[in-house]
């Protein structure tokens, strides 16, 4: 016969097996993954036209940028331009007008800019910040979106076909060769730039560069901006991902503009150069490969 | 046939030195895709088993994104594979756990994006299974499993060898009661060795403890399982063997038959054998030198399972005998244990101090790192029980030979036998928490060059070294979470630009391999990166080599706390 002790500790080591297996579920036969939590991101707020708004006419578009935390964005890269502030531009669905400011959001970080909206139809609203880094997690660049409708009767414009040529107010920009562009991939378009004269032409430094390339892709409006700046300029590169691409300007009257697309695609140039005081939009039509 | 199970266990290579490691994932860690990927690939450095492993994928409202298992890639038997849906621009987050070859879960996160404008990085948070081989239910099964085993082997050795005489030299005396007990603690054993398994592999797998019919079919799926069926198995032939050599003992008989001796050799075979298994699939076989350290660890737990085994059965012993025979019982055991003991003892510091010797790189390890304090605990635990022996041994053991303090010596005995038991019992649970924790790697002999400690929690900290000034910036500093780091480089307060800053992880507190990322500058003297280095909670080693523009590279080594 089984001692009193022998059975007490027969049941409570058993007793203990069962409370140490028990302890690892709740009894059901499926597997208990991860709770996964929603992430917390950058965002625009405050955001103002709210609804469609008139074309020809100026209207004041302003907006926060809010951070994961919550609070908005103050802090915005001074030291480096052209990487300053924030891009705020403007583009119509069809690839067929641009406007671009660059702007210093005010210290309790709202920016407010009047812009003219020329005709009826959406138009794509690009915010490309430039965040001071205060630590590590700051993103060095990030770009927000959001659509604008402008009242009336929208006639879209088909894309020119891509020429090598543009002549803007009399000034000649000629893409040297027949350059192959491919996505992802960082390439170059040689521009030769001659005055209404027929002469070299002089650019000027403007909003930290000599030239601001400015690429939108016809039907999903995929941006991607790039500078061209002086030799030894430190702030120029642009990024995707952990490819830079930067342009210069060696010889008066050449822009060797940097291209870095991230998808195939017919891709709108929007060359912004400062020439004789004033801003002069050329715009190219290019074709990217995969 | 159990030294058969156990030799052919131990001619299996050994398992990999230490948990599955992440070193290849597609999409890469913070890419940005032009295009959606049609799954989510990852590659460790051993084979880890695709049902025990959990990926997860999801958008940043937490959508889950996969559409089907998780499978082995028929090309590479390292890589795991899952499917996912046809996902559209934004930012994606992995989550990912797996098994190592050991049967230790590791689990991680990184973050991809699909473009061509994806945004910003969201800031996820990273889910954490907590489920690890130290859960106190898990250590509580080890321990049971151990307990039971080793007392079962040392009951039967007292049954057989020490206390045999006693039916001839004691008048009306049996050890039926020593058999008997023997056979519960025997039957015990076979229970918590499966159960220990059950509780592992259903935590590994993140199942219920009770989805027996769903966990069992993995019990074989690890190095680790595999071990634990085998211990199983040679235990079983062990009790069988042992239930023989019991049945046909004659203690009535000085001698012993043929048979009786055939099937005693057997049952010790088969002691021997369940008793080399642990060490073969636990840290003594992943330790160089694996014979060695395997040997240290068979000794140890024969020495460990004569003493347990012994000291419970004297109580059974005591408990059982009529009250007129128990000081006679003992002068017939005490003696003959006492011998046994004493040689146990011995063999148990010499092991255990040549094991720590050669699982501790450097000698602070003992108080630095969990596995150390454990040895530490676990050695106070054995040397209280020493103490106590060695009052049993110089002051009852003589005792009882001299009849005017027979009976005293003898009660006495019983008492600081019965708390020597509780002590040798609470070691053994040390023991079991020390086999559940990883012991430090040879890199944790470097952490005495460290310029400074930081962690946990997000780091801003400011060291020097030879006129720099270098603020170190991790942020979160969370394992399993995509963390930045950073370098703020600067001489004479202006900042340092255009150095080459090479930033290499190394994880002190278990063998795992190195990383190594280059950062970029990001700002004047401001050198980032974002990777999914910190892997796992606990000590990493965190080396710069900076190489500035105009100046001698040099090296700065910060040992981090990363937290859960």
């Amino acid at each position: 016969m089984l001692h009193r002790g022998s059975l007490i500790v027969l049941v409570t080591i058993t007793a203990a097996a069962l409370l140490a297996g028990c302890g690892s579920g709740s009894g059901s036969t499926a597997t208990t993954g991860p709770t996964i939590f929603p992430g917390r991101v950058f965002g625009l707020s405050s955001f103002k036209p709210t609804g469609p708004v008139r074309a020809g006419r100026p209207t004041m578009v302003s907006f926060k940028i809010r951070t994961p935390s919550g609070k908005p964005l103050t802090a915005y890269r001074k030291c480096c331009a052209p990487h300053v502030g924030v891009f705020l531009l403007v583009i119509r669905s069809d690839d067929s007008h641009l406007t671009f400011d660059a702007l210093m959001p005010a210290a309790k970080g709202e920016v407010r800019q009047p812009v003219v909206f020329p005709t009826p139809g959406r138009y794509r609203v690009t915010v490309d910040a430039w965040p001071k880094v205060t630590n590590p997690n700051t993103p060095f660049n990030f770009q927000l979106f959001k659509w604008v409708t402008v009242q009336g009767h929208y006639h879209p414009q088909p894309l020119p076909p891509p020429r090598s040529t543009v002549v803007v107010d009399g000034y000649h920009f000629t893409i040297e060769g027949h350059p192959r562009l491919k996505a992802i991939e960082p390439s170059f378009l040689v521009i030769h730039a001659t005055d209404p004269d027929g002469r070299k032409a002089v650019f000027g430094t403007w909003r930290g560069a000599l030239a601001h390339a400015i690429f939108y892709r016809q039907g999903n409006l995929a941006y991607s901006h790039t500078h061209v700046c002086k030799p030894g300029a430190i702030y120029c590169f642009s990024a995707l991902g952990n490819i830079h691409v930067t342009g210069h300007s060696t010889a008066p009257g050449v822009l060797k503009v940097g291209v870095l697309l991230p998808e195939a695609g017919t891709w709108r140039l929007f060359l912004l150069t400062y020439l004789r005081d004033r801003v002069v939009t050329v715009p190219f039509t290019l074709h990217v490969s995969r | 046939m159990a030294v058969a199970v156990v030799a052919l266990a131990l001619l299996v290579p050994a398992a990999a030195s230490a948990h599955a490691y992440l070193i290849k994932t597609v999409p890469e860690a913070s890419v940005i895709l032009s295009r959606p990927p049609s799954s989510v690939q990852l590659t460790y450095d051993e084979a880890v088993e695709p049902r025990f492993a959990i990926i997860s994928v999801t958008d940043v409202d937490a959508h889950q994104e996969t559409t089907g298992p998780v499978t082995r890639s028929p090309s590479d038997p390292d890589t795991l594979v899952v499917p996912i849906k046809h996902i559209g621009q934004g930012w994606y987050l992995v989550y990912w756990r797996a098994i190592s070859v050991d049967g230790h879960p590791v689990q991680g996160a990184f973050t991809f994006a699909v473009g061509p404008d994806a945004g910003p990085a969201p800031q996820f948070t990273v889910p954490h299974i907590a489920g690890t081989a130290t859960s106190t239910p898990l250590v509580v099964a080890k321990w049971l499993a151990f307990l039971t085993v080793m007392t079962a082997i040392g009951l039967f050795v007292l049954r057989v060898v020490i206390a045999r005489p006693l039916v001839r030299r004691v008048s009306g005396t049996s050890l039926s009661r020593l058999t008997l007990a023997f056979a519960v603690v025997a039957a015990l054993g076979l229970i918590a060795i499966p159960a220990y398994l059950e509780e592992a592999v259903s935590i590994d797998s993140l199942r219920s403890f009770w989805s027996v019919t769903a966990v069992v079919p993995l019990w074989r799926l690890t190095a680790f399982g595999r071990g634990y069926v085998d211990v199983e198995l040679c235990f079983a032939l062990f009790v069988l063997a042992a239930a023989v050599a019991i049945w046909t003992d004659r203690p009535e008989r000085e001698g012993r038959s043929v048979a009786a001796l055939l099937a005693l050799s057997g049952a010790f075979g088969g002691a021997a054998a369940v008793l080399v298994l642990p060490g073969a699939v636990g840290h003594a076989g992943q330790t160089a030198p694996r014979g060695v350290a395997i040997l240290l660890d068979w000794l140890h737990l024969v020495s460990g399972s004569l003493w347990i085994g012994g000291l419970i059965g004297l109580l059974v012993v005591w408990a059982t005998l009529p009250a007129a025979r128990r000081v006679a019982g003992f002068a017939v055991c005490v003696p003959r244990f006492s011998n046994v003991a004493f040689v146990s003892v011995l063999i148990l510091l010499g092991t255990g101090v040549g094991a720590s010797v050669l699982h501790l790189p450097v000698l602070n390890a003992l108080w630095l790192t969990t596995y150390g304090k454990v040895i530490l605990i676990k050695a106070g635990i054995l040397l209280a029980a020493m103490l106590l022996a060695s009052v049993n041994l110089l002051k009852n053991k003589p005792g009882l030979s001299r009849p005017e303090v027979s009976e005293a010596s003898a009660r006495l005995l019983r008492t600081l036998v019965s708390i020597e038991a509780v002590l040798v019992a609470g070691a053994i649970l040390a023991a079991a928490v020390l086999s559940s924790v990883a012991p430090p790697p040879p890199a944790f002999a470097e952490e005495g060059s460290a310029i400074a400690r930081v962690g946990p929690g997000k780091v801003a900290s400011t060291v020097t070294r030879g006129g720099y000034k270098l603020q170190v910036l991790v942020d979160p500093n969370r394992a399993a979470a995509p963390d930045s780091f950073g370098l703020r480089l600067t001489r004479g307060g202006k900042p340092v630009s255009g150095a080459d800053v090479t930033l290499t992880f190394a994880m002190l507190d278990m063998q795992m391999p190195t990383q190594e990322y280059q950062l970029a500058e990001t700002a004047p003297g401001v050198y980032t990166r974002k990777a999914p280095a910190l892997v796992m909670v606990g000590h990493w080693g965190l080396s710069y080599t900076i190489t500035p523009k105009h100046g001698l590279p040099f090296t700065v080594l910060v040992v981090d706390r990363a937290g859960g």
